[in-house]
């Protein structure tokens, strides 16, 4: 028997009973629907930790010398060329490459007139942190001009600690590779803030020379690099790892466990909701899949009696299953789709602020509708229909025409 | 034929004897299609499990975090100067201690009270090579329940004595100090003057935290008072109450207890101290509210679906109830109380499940490491090795009344039909 002539009589059957499939198409769409939203807010956390955790001056890959975690002092250190280029390794291209930033970062002691905190001194070049958070920071006064700039920029939660101001001035005081300490004074050329209060308190910004001169070195304690895409991240730690010998090169999953493990339960955790809210579906699809079959014996026993086949009839409550599902999950992807776009540019969860900055999250959450995703639900839907349909199919195949008649 | 009329003039004896009947009708009705009792009812009793067990585990996930980041850190609830939370500085001390102290402890709620000393100092060994920033906590051994979340190391002990000292294991491998060597402390006391201890080791603690590993020390408050200058003062003094869930009534009851004494002190209780804590409870509570509400939706779009069915397949089964004189209200009571036959052997059995899998569960708890290898996330989150879930009883008893209502509006949207059905046309219709 022809497919389209199966397909035609498989959509009329489902036209048969309008309110109860009307029903279990709002269910499927409603739960389709739920599963696409779930995943791209799901999703989102996930793109968003993963970034933040790169943003957090990790790069994909950093390069860092070894014993540094440790003891992160200038004890620790490497020296770069000037002019090093990671897009000049062999089979590095420039598009696979975002950017770089080397800095000079070490625990100091910061000396208001009014009181002393341990911060994280970090001496970058504010040209190369378009690849960290440092570079989208919100300053309050002026940002740093360039590595040689002699001024600070300090978080507004340190700045309400130590009681300063934009231009007025704060000693810092460090110690050198040889173990004495040195103290210098600066101004406070501006105020950021960030969307954690933690990390304001801790990183205090100047150039990158102006530490190297404090320190009477010309080293630095980290390389960062920044790739385009996710992907290009493995190939580069290959190359970087055969330039640096010696030092620890390691990926920003090494360096951020944290959020390099609970990335991965993302990948897990999307699946299971999915198969729990399509799970609680597939009742209501089976039993109306064999209610459908069961009320129509007669009828099925008297298209095999007129030479229908055994496999067509089987095909046919198969179909019926596909088209009601297919048609449900274009109605859930649509309806998912529609409440996504007014929210794709974020949602403000600013009352769950400092449990989103425990999690490696930002106050607005920006919702991932990846096609990846949508396609998974969408194929694994299908297959859950096929499933469902499998049993009632399989027993209304079994029964020959003449009981079937005669029931 | 008079006994089978349920109209309103029948005496009252005979309608509860009809409404008797219905419930066993109702119930025999269930078992014509037993397929689809069992689906239908399959369907609430995944979502009542999926629902429970989730609960039930959260709320052992969650409790353990509480009791952990309380119990082992910060105490229920602390007295602290008004300003110590958002300005913790040096000079920023609850005074009165010994007569603080001697009121709470004197509090029926109250289980512990330790006083703590919190600094931040430069520490060295004396050899004058290098020194770490680092934040001193002085602590009185005798009262102390903190234990920084962090496990001992082998070969050391926690401070007994003035004199000692116990500090994170990476800062002390950076000072290159053993368990019994001796280390210096230097900071600024409360009046500006310097502040300095010559401690012993004796005792290393890892917590899996780097940052804390890296940069925390653990005194005896004697020695810390003495060097940093406090007299009958403290930075916080921390209580662990009998329960941690009345903290903020706790703190509040006491809040005016303190405040006499001490003059200048807030009580702050552990919501406070740990926002990140409590919005994490918070937030995971919300979140699986939203899956619990999308599971129910979707179960009642599979109920209305059955009842659907169960309807219209009896349009001629109702028609001639409806001839033979039942009321159209006892037809739709009849099938009310099917879709609560349905509804309460649906809940029975997943609660029935749930229980099974929790109990089971309980037993030996989950232990994490099966979720993979996450030994500092954990120590982040204040998450123990092993998750023991608690059976959520109202949790499990909220679940049963949405169940219930859910399934009793999902099974009258079609059934609103029996009302308008003609019994002549019903009874025409095909079978």
């Amino acid at each position: 028997m022809k497919l389209r002539l199966l397909v035609q009589l498989g959509w009329r059957n489902l036209w048969r009973h309008k309110r109860r499939n009307g029903i279990l198409l709002g269910g499927i769409t409603f739960a389709v629907a739920s599963v696409v939203l779930a995943n791209s807010f799901i999703r989102g956390m996930q793109v968003q930790m993963a970034d933040n955790a790169v943003d957090l001056m990790n790069g994909h890959v950093k390069i860092l010398a070894p014993g540094y975690l440790d003891d992160p002092g200038i004890a620790q250190s490497f020296e770069v060329a000037q002019d090093w280029q990671p897009d000049a390794l062999d089979g590095i291209t420039p598009d696979m490459v975002a950017g770089w930033a080397s800095r000079v970062r070490v625990p100091a002691v910061i000396m208001s007139e009014r009181e002393t905190r341990g911060i994280q001194l970090v001496g970058i070049d504010p040209a190369s942190e378009n690849i960290s958070f440092v570079g989208k920071l919100a300053v309050e006064g002026e940002g740093l001009a360039d590595a040689a700039d002699r001024r600070v920029i300090v978080g507004a939660g340190l700045a309400e600690q130590i009681e300063t101001l934009v231009g007025r001035r704060i000693v810092l005081i460090t110690q050198g590779a040889d173990g004495r300490n040195r103290e210098a004074g600066y101004r406070v050329a501006g105020i950021y803030r960030t969307d954690s209060s933690s990390l304001e308190k801790i990183f205090v910004f100047t150039g990158r020379d102006t530490v190297q001169n404090l320190l009477e070195t010309n080293v630095v304690t980290e390389l960062s690099v920044r790739v385009t895409e996710e992907r290009f991240g493995p190939p580069l730690l290959q190359r970087l790892a055969n330039v640096f010998s010696g030092l620890d090169v390691m990926t920003w999953q090494e360096l951020d466990p944290t959020a390099a493990a609970m990335t991965a339960i993302i990948d897990v955790a999307i699946l299971v909701y999915f198969f729990i809210m399509m799970g609680a579906l597939s009742f209501g699809l089976v039993n109306s899949l064999v209610t459908a079959v069961m009320e129509r014996t007669r009828e099925m026993g008297m298209m095999r009696a007129i030479g229908m086949r055994p496999r067509s009839v089987l095909l046919q409550v198969v179909l019926e299953s596909t088209l009601i599902m297919g048609a449900g999950i274009a109605g859930g992807v649509l309806l998912g789709v529609l409440v996504y776009l007014p929210i794709a540019d974020g949602v403000d969860l600013a009352a769950f602020d400092e449990a989103l900055s425990t999690f490696g999250l930002s106050n607005v959450l920006v919702p991932q509708l990846i096609a990846q995703d949508v396609i998974l639900v969408v194929v694994l839907s299908l297959i859950l229909g096929f499933v469902a349909s499998a049993s009632p199919a399989v027993r209304c195949m079994k029964m020959g025409p003449l009981e079937a008649m005669r029931r | 034929m008079s006994g089978l009329t349920l109209s309103p003039t029948v005496s009252r004896p005979a309608r509860q004897a009809a409404g008797g009947a219905l419930v066993t009708m109702a119930w025999r009705n269930l078992w014509r299609v037993p397929r689809r009792t069992w689906l239908t009812a399959g369907g609430v009793a995944f979502a009542v499990l999926l629902v429970v067990f989730m609960r039930s585990y959260q709320i052992g996930a969650l409790d353990t975090m509480v009791e952990v980041g309380t119990e082992q850190l910060t105490g229920h609830a602390q007295v602290q100067h008004p300003d110590y939370l958002d300005d913790p500085r040096m000079r920023n001390t609850v005074e009165g201690l010994a007569a603080v102290t001697e009121t709470l402890a004197g509090h029926p709620g109250v289980r512990a009270v330790a006083p703590r000393g919190m600094a931040f100092a430069l520490v060295s060994t004396g050899s004058g090579e290098r020194s770490f920033g680092g934040q001193v906590a002085g602590i009185d051994p005798a009262v102390e329940f903190a234990t920084l979340g962090g496990r001992a190391l082998p070969g050391g002990r926690p401070v007994e004595r003035a004199g000692e000292g116990v500090m994170g294991s990476i800062l002390a491998r950076n000072l290159g100090v053993p368990v019994g060597g001796d280390f210096i402390v230097l900071g600024t006391g409360k009046e500006g003057g310097v502040a300095a201890m010559v401690l012993t080791l004796v005792g290393l603690v890892e917590s899996g935290n780097p940052d804390l590993d890296r940069g925390f020390l653990m005194v005896h408050f004697d020695d810390f008072a003495e060097a940093f200058g406090l007299t009958d003062e403290a930075h916080a003094i921390a209580v662990l109450t009998r329960d941690p869930r009345g903290a903020r009534e706790f703190a509040a009851d006491i809040g005016t207890m303190v405040a006499a004494p001490g003059g200048n002190a807030a009580v702050r209780p552990w919501q406070e101290l740990l926002p990140e804590l409590e919005q994490t409870v918070v937030a995971e509570i919300g979140g699986s509210a939203l899956f619990a509400v999308f599971l129910v939706v979707i179960v009642t779009f599979v109920v209305v679906n059955t009842f659907v069915m169960t309807v219209f397949e009896r349009t001629a089964e109702f028609g001639m109830l409806k001839a033979i004189g039942m009321a159209p209200a006892a037809i739709f009571r009849m099938v009310q109380l099917e879709a609560l036959w349905m509804s309460l052997l649906g809940v029975a059995l997943g609660l029935l499940l749930s229980l099974a899998i929790v109990a089971a569960l309980a037993i030996e708890g989950i232990p994490m490491s099966a979720f993979g290898d996450f030994d500092d996330m954990l120590a982040r989150f204040f998450m123990p090795d092993v998750l023991t879930p608690v059976f959520d009883l109202a949790g499990a008893l909220v679940m049963t009344a949405i169940m219930l209502v859910a399934v009793q509006v999902a099974a009258a949207i079609p059934a609103r039909r029996i009302w308008r059905l003609n019994a002549i046309e019903a009874l025409r219709a095909e079978e």
